[in-house]
């Protein structure tokens, strides 16, 4: 993985965090570590940091857990919420909790793809 | 008997000396012999072969005691003797009370047995003349019996310290209070092993004053025993004393001073213990057969002496010496501990892969009990960990339970509480022993309760359990929790601060999240490049837009009844134009326009010389980033695109040297070949792409002199699987074979060939070298392959004749970039040139079938369609990509699309869909998605499509 340009492990991570960061329909990003301090935080407000620091890792336990009761040998690596205004993906780690809030296309780009986009994403937040 | 035998010269030593231990031990010595001799006949020790019929026991001294006395036995024989018989005159008292020198100062060691009255007549002289004497206790009940209580454990002494005997007299007390006194010495004056309500004879220290509390205490107890060491520590030394005397109550001094005859009458001899001793008297009947054994023996030994039969050697007995040994231990605490745990808990723990000490970011807790899993069908989770620690208690949530709820609960140690019925804590049983003080003092605990009560209103519960984790997880997760509980802080948002290389797995989940935005970004035009279309039979017009940049939208070109002619052609094929099938043909369908590009930052400004798509992972794709020039020559880099993420490459190797070509292998395909414009050939393995190449030709095991322009995998089935070969411009074609490393065999040294068209005279070269710059092995034959020069021939060669060439094709003018075997024809093969021309060849004819020229511009690449036998694009060094169907036109391209400013290098078709791949000197490759060009399943009719088109445009062409 990673590029040899770059000289450590350290450097790709920031150098892919920037890069998530300057895609544009990236709303916001959140790391918290395993004891829930928070790494990194893109989100402007900080009240909406606390809210996304409560209540996804709650979510992540759950559905960890609802995995591994299916199967036990299985694990959680990664949870995506489709909200009707945007997408959280969160990223599970033992060691860490990466959520990212992307604003997905389907839900403000229109014309460009051929297909009618938001086919896919209707059933997700219709109900 | 009196004790006025005693020597007096002996007290008076006593009392000089009786201040140190060490001299009190010795003198204890001194003065035992005598105690012993003048013992009553039943007290003797009955090993004595002269006191055999008084076989009465000793009272139980300390069993150091009694061996060092051993050898002054003969010494306290003949005392007792004397003493036996003086006390035979005697009247009084039944059992003679003996007192042997003691150093005591006041003598008032008293044993009262169950008698009104002290016994006096011992008492008193001893006050007077006995001091400093250690006593040997004996007891006797009314009728004489022996009760002295025989010490249950050995005593051994230990030194005590002068401090707990500085003050004797506060010892001096009541005959009741005495009782008390014992066990407390017994307990420091002796490493006593027993507890202390056994009755074991004990050296007490009495005051002074026990003479007149004596008086008061006789009745009270039928033992006391009291050997009484003054102003000294006790001495462990036990003296027998026999009490058994008549109420003699002196009263005046001068009946003081009377000598108090005492009869010692013979009771009856009662045997506790018979011991037969070894040693005999003289006098003994069978003395003489026990001398001449000894004597016997002694010969027999003195006769071992010299002797070679007997030699010393030692050995182990079988049975070794028992020894009992006691510990000390803490008192035996139990506690309970209850853990609920789920399934997947269980299978971590039984596959290993939770240890204790790793912290665990979750941890899920249901309950086991039946009833809860009824009522609560939903997994019960409860969070130890500290995901949470950054709530504020500003934030307080109402469906929690209040705090003081919550800290009845944790002070009741334990409980099921249940949140909205889904969540809840296994009940734990806490059952502290007797030590249970111990676990009062665990800072979890208290911590927890402490942290519960003042945490406002937020999230009691979670401080709940986060407190009570500890018990119920058990000792070795409750600690690394309490660390983490002892830290309660609020995190504030930190920018850039904590160092992110610690947390081992970012870099993949940021690679997962990018992949996953770009998905969401890219998903429909992933769609396209898939040719995947749901429900869509005929697809829409396309959209003139463009989202490449500055570029021109497609370029529709309809299939025009001749069109104005090229301006440069050089055969004239305009007759040839419109001939059967153009009119089945609709005109508009065919078209392409652009996804995306791959690019980034990193490869922003390289010249993307080839492309590679892997045989195994259809969607990953290797780009080589050189330049083609001899003077800007920079590293090179490898990229590996992949359609996950079509904004970065997935990995990137960096190389010296310019890349100009890739290959990967068929069989194993992970190996990647690249040739190097230095002239080198390396196979990397990608999927280790950071440690470089894992094999690499160097100047040692030979390399190309001059840039490798095309390197590829043959399969030769038969030999030794795969090999490379490649082609430079030094004239050589070389097979590579990894073996140790890599070697090579030239496979052909290109030569030139004296010009054969139009016959004219051969021209004298200047070198007779030619230059490679591509080949490529026929898919039919995989011994034939093409090379194109730089000179303008190809010559087709086998690899079993490395000398001459099986066919040469005159035509190109310039030098050939590339050669393509078509894919469904196996006999022809198009050739791009920077002569401005496309030609295809038949393998049998030395004579281009067809020539297709339109751009004024070399052609870099010419790729045959994978889908579409008549199919097939080239792309222009100014930045033309024309797409030809033989089977509409041979004269003009139906689809053109132009970049501006912009040298195309490579072309590279996808393997399934309808996808073409462009790259250039930008570093950005085009992906384009050909409209209209549908893959026909059937091989054979693509075939027999490709053979009309070659039948109609070529014949008459072939003719001249």
């Amino acid at each position: 993985m990673g590029s040899s340009l770059c000289t450590g492990g350290h450097t790709d991570v920031e150098i892919a965090l920037k890069r998530i960061l300057s895609f544009k329909d990236v709303i916001g990003l959140l790391l918290i570590d395993a004891d829930g301090n928070i790494l990194r935080s893109t989100l402007a407000e900080e009240e909406e940091v606390e809210k996304y620091a409560q209540e996804i890792p709650a979510l992540v336990i759950m559905s960890r857990s609802a995995v591994r009761e299916i199967d036990p040998k299985n694990d959680l690596k990664m949870l995506r919420i489709k909200s009707k205004k945007h997408e959280i993906m969160v990223v599970v780690d033992p060691q860490f909790t990466l959520m990212i809030i992307h604003e997905y296309p389907g839900h403000y780009v229109e014309p460009p793809p051929p297909p009618p986009p938001p086919k896919d994403s209707d059933d997700d937040y219709s109900d | 008997m009196t004790e006025n035998t005693k020597p007096s010269s002996t007290t008076k030593k006593n009392v000089n000396s009786q201040n140190t231990k060490k001299d009190e031990g010795k003198q204890v010595d001194s003065t035992k012999a005598p105690s012993l001799g003048d013992k009553d006949s039943k007290g003797e020790k009955p090993g004595s072969p002269n006191k055999l019929q008084a076989s009465v026991p000793l009272p139980t001294l300390p069993l150091g005691q009694r061996e060092s006395y051993r050898n002054q036995f003969n010494l306290a024989k003949a005392q007792a003797d004397a003493a036996a018989a003086q006390a035979a005159g005697g009247g009084g008292s039944k059992i003679s009370t003996l007192y042997p020198s003691s150093h005591r100062q006041s003598g008032s060691s008293q044993i009262s047995f169950s008698s009104r009255t002290s016994n006096r007549s011992s008492r008193l002289p001893r006050s007077k003349k006995k001091k400093g004497q250690d006593e040997v206790m004996q007891v006797f009940n009314e009728f004489g019996k022996d009760v002295t209580p025989k010490p249950l454990v050995t005593l051994q002494p230990t030194v005590l310290t002068d401090k707990l005997w500085a003050e004797p007299g506060a010892q001096s007390i009541q005959g009741s209070d005495l009782e008390h006194s014992v066990p407390i010495y017994s307990r420091t004056g002796f490493s006593v092993t027993s507890t202390a309500g056994s009755l074991t004879p004990e050296t007490i220290d009495l005051g002074p004053d026990l003479d007149i509390d004596e008086q008061d205490s006789r009745k009270s107890r039928s033992f006391r025993s009291s050997s009484v060491n003054l102003d000294t520590t006790p001495t462990p030394k036990l003296q027998v004393i026999a009490v058994y005397a008549p109420i003699i109550t002196p009263t005046t001094e001068p009946e003081l001073e009377n000598p108090i005859p005492v009869h010692i009458t013979e009771s009856c001899n009662q045997v506790l213990l018979s011991m037969r001793g070894n040693n005999l008297n003289m006098a003994f009947e069978t003395i003489n057969q026990v001398l001449s054994r000894n004597t016997h023996y002694e010969e027999l030994l003195s006769f071992k002496k010299g002797s070679d039969n007997y030699q010393p050697n030692m050995c182990q007995t079988l049975f070794s010496l028992q020894k009992n040994k006691e510990s000390q231990a803490s008192i035996l605490s139990t506690q309970s501990y209850a853990i609920q745990v789920n399934s997947w808990d269980i299978a971590d723990s039984v596959g290993g892969k939770v240890k204790p000490d790793q912290y665990q970011p979750w941890k899920v807790v249901t309950h086991a009990s039946k009833d809860t899993k009824t009522t609560n069908p939903t997994t019960t989770v409860v969070l130890l960990s500290e995901l949470f620690s950054a709530e504020q208690p500003s934030a307080p949530l109402s469906s929690l339970p209040s705090p003081s709820v919550s800290r009845r609960q944790s002070n009741s140690g334990g409980g099921a509480i249940s949140r909205k019925g889904s969540m809840s804590i296994g009940g734990l049983s806490r059952r502290p022993s007797a030590s249970g003080g111990q676990i009062s003092k665990r800072p979890s605990w208290s911590l927890a309760s402490r942290r519960v009560s003042t945490s406002g209103g937020t999230q009691g519960l979670d401080e709940y359990l986060r407190g009570a984790s500890p018990e119920s997880l058990g000792t070795a997760l409750g600690s690394a929790i309490d660390s983490q509980v002892g830290a309660p802080e609020i995190v504030k948002p930190v920018e850039l601060q904590p160092d992110l290389s610690k947390l081992t797995g970012l870099f993949k989940a940021l690679e997962m999240v990018e992949r996953a935005i770009v998905l969401n970004t890219y998903h429909d035009m992933l769609l396209e490049f898939c040719d995947f279309r749901a429900r869509e039979i005929i697809p829409e017009p396309p959209p003139p837009v463009e989202l490449d940049k500055d570029g021109k939208p497609v370029v529709k070109k309809p299939p025009t009844p001749p069109p104005p002619p090229p301006p440069l052609k050089e055969e004239p094929e305009q007759e040839l134009g419109p001939k059967v099938i153009l009119p089945t043909i609709e005109p508009s369908t065919q078209s392409v326009h652009g996804l995306w590009n791959f690019e980034c930052d990193v490869t922003e400004g390289r010249n993307v010389s080839c492309m590679a798509w892997n045989k195994a992972n259809k969607h990953l794709l290797a780009v080589g980033y050189g330049q083609f020039e001899f003077g800007i020559q920079k590293r090179g880099m490898i990229a590996f695109w992949s359609l996950k993420n079509p904004r970065y490459p997935h990995a990137m190797i960096t190389t010296k040297s310019g890349v100009l070509t890739l290959d990967f292998a068929i069989a194993s395909p992970s190996l990647l070949a690249a040739g190097f414009y230095s002239g080198n050939v390396a196979i990397y393995d990608i999927r280790n792409p950071k440690e470089g190449p894992i094999i690499q030709s160097g100047f040692e095991t030979g390399k190309h002199n001059d840039p490798i322009w095309k390197v590829q995998w043959v399969d030769h089935s038969s030999e030794h699987g795969e090999s490379l070969v490649s082609v430079s411009t030094d004239g050589r074609v070389s097979q590579w074979s990894i073996k140790k490393d890599l070697e090579y065999v030239n496979l052909m040294r290109l030569k030139r060939v004296p010009g054969q068209n139009k016959g004219a005279q051969p021209q004298p070269f200047i070198s007779r070298r030619s230059a490679g710059l591509c080949f490529e092995f026929s898919p039919k034959h995989p011994s034939v392959y093409l090379v194109g020069t730089e000179e303008g021939p190809i010559y087709k060669c086998d690899r079993s004749y490395s000398e001459q060439y099986m066919q040469m094709y005159m035509g190109h003018n310039g030098p050939v970039y590339q050669v393509r075997w078509s894919p469904f024809m196996s006999n022809l093969f198009l050739s791009c040139s920077s002569d401005w021309t496309v030609r295809l060849w038949n393998e049998e004819q030395a004579n281009a079938l067809l020539v297709f020229q339109t751009v004024n511009m070399g052609i870099a690449d010419v790729q045959w369609s994978l889908a579409n036998a008549c199919v097939f694009a080239l792309a222009s060094t100014n930045g033309h990509l024309e797409v030809w169907d033989m089977q509409i036109s041979v004269m003009k391209p139906i689809v053109v699309y132009y970049i501006e400013n912009c040298v195309f290098s490579c072309l590279l078709f996808a393997l399934e869909t309808p996808i073409l791949l462009l790259g250039g000197n930008t570093g950005s490759i085009n992906v384009l998605r050909m409209e209209g060009f549908e893959r026909n399943e059937d091989e054979n009719v693509e075939i027999k499509k490709l053979k009309d088109a070659l039948v109609a445009n070529v014949t008459r062409h072939g003719g001249t």
